[in-house]
């Protein structure tokens, strides 16, 4: 108990140590329907155009990336930001593949130049039908007019009142000084001033400019803006808490491994807090998530992710904490690793934190449904680890029946945990559809999804009761569970893309599929030769 | 008769069906990227039978019947009725409840749309799946006659005789999707209207369903004018067809099936919210008039957030927007079983949390071996 509170203590003693002043970095913007600090903007900018959120090459991050071009559009357009990764693409604009592929404004306006009969006719027609040459040149035509018009994208203005509804403008927009009401004039003077300060290299000035700009915010747009708010999230860009939590959770399993090798108790200990410090760092990058957006933890594809990961490690150390055998920490730092791993290849998508349409607009329902059926995915995937446990245990070691009969019997109590979680979620889920289409299922394929996961772990308690399956079939059972999950939880998803699906949803088609080959082909394969073990065993 | 109970409540009939649902569900969800949900939903799940190709398999109900009858026998055990199993009988009880809520659900539900354009009203729904054929009687100016036929009996070669109609109906070729091609020759005078000029073509069903054109071939008899003869109607059509019979004028129109509701709705204002700067909408909203007895109930339907009156409720499904104005569209749904779910779901999380606390502390810990 005393190692937990010392563990918080240092955990929220991090927290406090971000007591800092408000910087250009944190200056407001809305963008994609909130109010964002500058710094996300910038970040997210340059993903869309460069493929990383900060510039590598130079080891520039992206505010400052974003800044320069702003203070001085004639260096910024030197730059090389535009990444090609298609030699095709950067044939047809006539431009030279190189070695890093990144090419600077003026190569790609005149590439574009060039290719401008073909761009017109690639914007004239729908959507579906574009090869994927074409498709990426539209993206890059869409991503230059972006760059190039940076400007009128960098909705910087607050409106003149108080409502959170109302649009920001762009200094683009602003038709002449007269029509900004004072305190708006003071904003953007005070902006434009740090930045020509920051041309000059005048450090005092800029330091001068940003805090008349927080003053002008901190007076008159308190209600529109949380400062503090803002900070946090420049703060959560910055910190990357899930890579640090991957870097322990790796570290975990690498110390468990080591334990093995030489035995000893104490770098299993440390193993397993550092599977604990790194999944309070998960934790703890949740709950920022949480208070930056003002919602509940899951409310898309990439947060979902984040928590199921979150809920498996949570099994899995409470699972060490009863059994002390180094099979919680085994099975929390890979699927932690794991998880984090697709994570970070679905935020390459854009601003993770964006908003939701109006039918998932409701905190209530995302906080009960969706998150109790994120927390039966989780548990359901423990379970299906469980399964890879048993059936790896029962090749390597048949003779030890009394441990393995352990496992058996804490992979199916984790199995009633998820199929309590998935049908409670379930039934919220279509009480929810009731609520807001009138009718409690509709056969729809995420509704059908979710209840196959259900009816697969009925299924399974029901075979077990009946006897038709033992400790192997069990756990077959539950590795094949993990592809109803990935179904249920991506296969939808492709279900309906269907068309488009270019790009990185034809990834996760292939990437599904391997999976479910694998786990189909490991369930079977590992299946027959533990039964083949058993028998020898008892021979 | 005891030991065919006890052969029911096997466990490992659950087993086998609930595979088989899996199977269906499986295939019936693959299946609505092809045809669409309402067809996929209709075939495998809401029928008795369903067709793997040429072979009929048992279909979501039977499959659920089976199911119940499964669990119903289960309760007749007498090796269920421990103290340890409660949340077992807990569970069981409450999915047999969801299961009865689920054929209260399929048998007496309806759904509906209502449509309503600003500043508009309107006293019934339309079932966008089903047409019917109406005969209204215009010859007072200040109320209409309606006598409508619904779908299920539009099949061909039926022949139809309403009381309230002075003529025999036969229905010559009905088909829930069609196209009108035009005649190369035009026909005489016992073909009326559309009749006269095209031919009715039956067409494969659209993947949504709402989007089907139905149309339909029949023949008036026994007025002896020259109103009988053979009419042809289609759904949307924007000429409309009339006919006249001794002293009574007609209109008749092959429609969306229509119900009457006991009061009216009036849209006042229907409004879209986006997130400031985007696309990405924020909410829908429709502010009515609930207009019962001639006194009229200012109501807000949200998203999440329906209007419920009698039996009916209200929710607020779709828009459109044109120049003339703004149209919202209300998804109705008038269903008995919907409180099923809550109640059962409410049990069901109650057993197996029970059972949970009864079971889990002996499956978690290492020791369990001793006590198994």
């Amino acid at each position: 108990m005393k190692k937990v509170v010392l563990l918080l203590s240092v955990f929220l003693s991090t927290f406090s140590l971000f007591s800092r002043d408000f910087d250009y970095r944190d200056i407001p913007v809305q963008d994609g329907g909130r109010i964002k600090p500058l710094d996300t903007f910038a970040r997210n900018q340059l993903l869309s155009i460069y493929g990383k959120r900060s510039l590598k090459s130079e080891d520039v991050p992206a505010i400052d990336w974003l800044i320069d071009l702003l203070a001085d559009p004639h260096i910024g357009f030197k730059q090389k930001v535009f990444k090609l990764r298609n030699p095709e693409v950067v044939q047809s604009l006539g431009l030279e593949w190189d070695n890093i592929h990144t090419y600077s404004y003026h190569e790609i306006l005149d590439g574009l130049e060039s290719q401008r009969e073909l761009l017109i006719q690639i914007h004239a027609k729908p959507v579906d039908e574009l090869s994927i040459i074409e498709s990426q040149l539209k993206e890059l035509h869409a991503n230059f007019q972006k760059f190039a018009n940076m400007w009128w994208h960098l909705k910087i203005i607050p409106p003149i009142s108080d409502n959170p509804e109302d649009s920001w403008i762009s200094p683009w927009e602003v038709e002449s000084e007269q029509a900004l009401s004072e305190n708006q004039r003071n904003l953007l003077f005070n902006f434009l001033e740090y930045l020509n300060k920051k041309l000059q290299n005048d450090t005092l000035g800029m330091d001068m400019a940003m805090s008349n700009y927080y003053n002008e915010l901190n007076t008159n747009y308190s209600i529109l803006i949380d400062s503090h708010r803002l900070k946090l999230e420049t703060w959560y860009n910055e910190a990357n808490m899930f890579y640090i939590s991957l870097a322990f959770y790796i570290l975990a399993f690498l110390l468990l491994g080591f334990s093995w090798v030489t035995a000893p108790i104490l770098l299993k200990k440390i193993a397993y807090f550092s599977l604990i410090i790194g999944f309070l760092l998960h934790g703890g990058g949740l709950c920022l998530r949480m208070y930056i957006m003002q919602r509940p933890p899951v409310t898309t594809l990439y947060e979902s992710i984040i928590f199921v990961s979150f809920i498996a490690n949570l099994c899995a150390i409470i699972l060490e904490y009863i059994r002390k055998d180094g099979l919680g920490i085994f099975i929390g730092s890979i699927s932690g690793a794991i998880f984090h791993y697709i994570g970070f290849k679905y935020s390459v998508d854009g601003d993770t934190m964006g908003m939701l349409v109006a039918v998932l607009n409701s905190n209530f329902w995302l906080a009960t449904h969706v998150t109790t059926i994120t927390i039966g995915y989780g548990t359901s995937l423990m379970a299906g680890f469980m399964g890879h446990i048993y059936l790896g245990m029962a090749i390597l070691y048949p003779e030890r029946t009394s441990s393995l009969k352990e496992i058996y019997n804490n992979t199916f109590g984790i199995t009633l945990m998820a199929l309590f979680f998935s049908l409670f979620g379930t039934i919220l889920g279509g009480i929810w559809a009731d609520q807001s289409w009138g009718r409690f299922w509709g056969w729809d394929p995420k509704e059908n999804g979710a209840m196959l996961i259900c009816m697969w772990h009925l299924m399974m308690i029901h075979m077990r009761l009946s006897g038709m399956v033992k400790g192997p079939g069990f756990a077959l059972g539950m590795v094949l569970n993990n592809i109803i999950v990935a179904l249920a939880w991506f296969g939808v998803n492709l279900l309906s893309v269907g068309l488009h699906s270019y790009g990185f949803a034809s990834g996760i088609a292939i990437n599904l599929g391997l999976f479910i080959l694998f786990e189909f082909l490991f369930g079977i394969g590992a299946y027959f030769w533990a039964n083949s073990k058993q028998k020898i065993a008892i021979k | 008769m005891r030991s065919i109970i006890r052969k029911l409540g096997n466990p490992k009939i659950f087993v086998f069906t609930i595979m088989w649902m899996m199977i269906l569900v499986f295939v019936g969800t693959i299946a609505q990227r092809d045809m669409g949900l309402y067809y996929a939903q209709q075939q495998y799940f809401s029928n008795w039978l369903a067709w793997f190709g040429p072979i009929p398999v048992p279909g979501g109900r039977l499959t659920m019947l089976v199911m119940f009858l499964n669990m119903i026998s289960l309760l007749f055990r007498h090796t269920l009725w421990q103290m340890k199993k409660v949340g077992i009988i807990i569970v069981h009880m409450g999915a047999l409840l969801l299961l009865i809520g689920g054929g209260i659900t399929a048998w007496f539900s309806f759904e509906g749309n209502m449509v309503l354009d600003e500043g508009g009203e309107s006293n019934f729904i339309v079932n966008s799946q089903q047409s019917e054929l109406a005969f209204i009687n215009t010859t007072q100016p200040d109320y209409n006659d309606i006598t409508s036929l619904p779908e299920k009996i539009l099949k061909n070669r039926n022949i139809l005789n309403p009381t309230d109609l002075p003529f025999t109906i036969e229905i010559i070729q009905f088909h829930s999707n069609a196209e009108a091609e035009r005649r190369t020759q035009s026909k005489g005078d016992f073909y009326h209207g559309l009749a006269k000029n095209f031919l009715l073509l039956p067409k494969e069903n659209e993947k949504e369903a709402e989007m089907n054109r139905a149309g339909i071939l029949f023949k008036i008899s026994d007025t002896n004018t020259d109103a009988d003869g053979i009419y042809s109607l289609f759904l949307g059509q924007s000429i409309p067809q009339t006919l006249q019979v001794n002293d009574e004028s007609y209109t008749l129109v092959l429609r969306r099936e229509r119900i009457y509701l006991p009061f009216a709705i009036e849209l006042l204002d229907f409004k879209r919210v986006l997130h400031p700067g985007t696309t990405i909408p924020k909410s829908f909203s429709s502010e009515v008039n609930l207009i019962e007895n001639d006194i009229p109930r200012r109501v807000m339907i949200k998203m999440n957030e329906p209007l419920r009156h009698k039996e009916y409720t209200f929710f607020q499904a779709s828009f459109s927007q044109s120049d003339s104005g703004e149209t919202s569209i209300l998804a109705v749904v008038k269903n008995y079983g919907r409180l099923f779910p809550y109640i059962s779901s409410l049990i069901m999380s109650f057993g197996l949390l029970i059972h949970l606390l009864l079971q889990l502390p002996k499956l978690l810990s290492s020791k369990g071996k001793k006590r198994a």
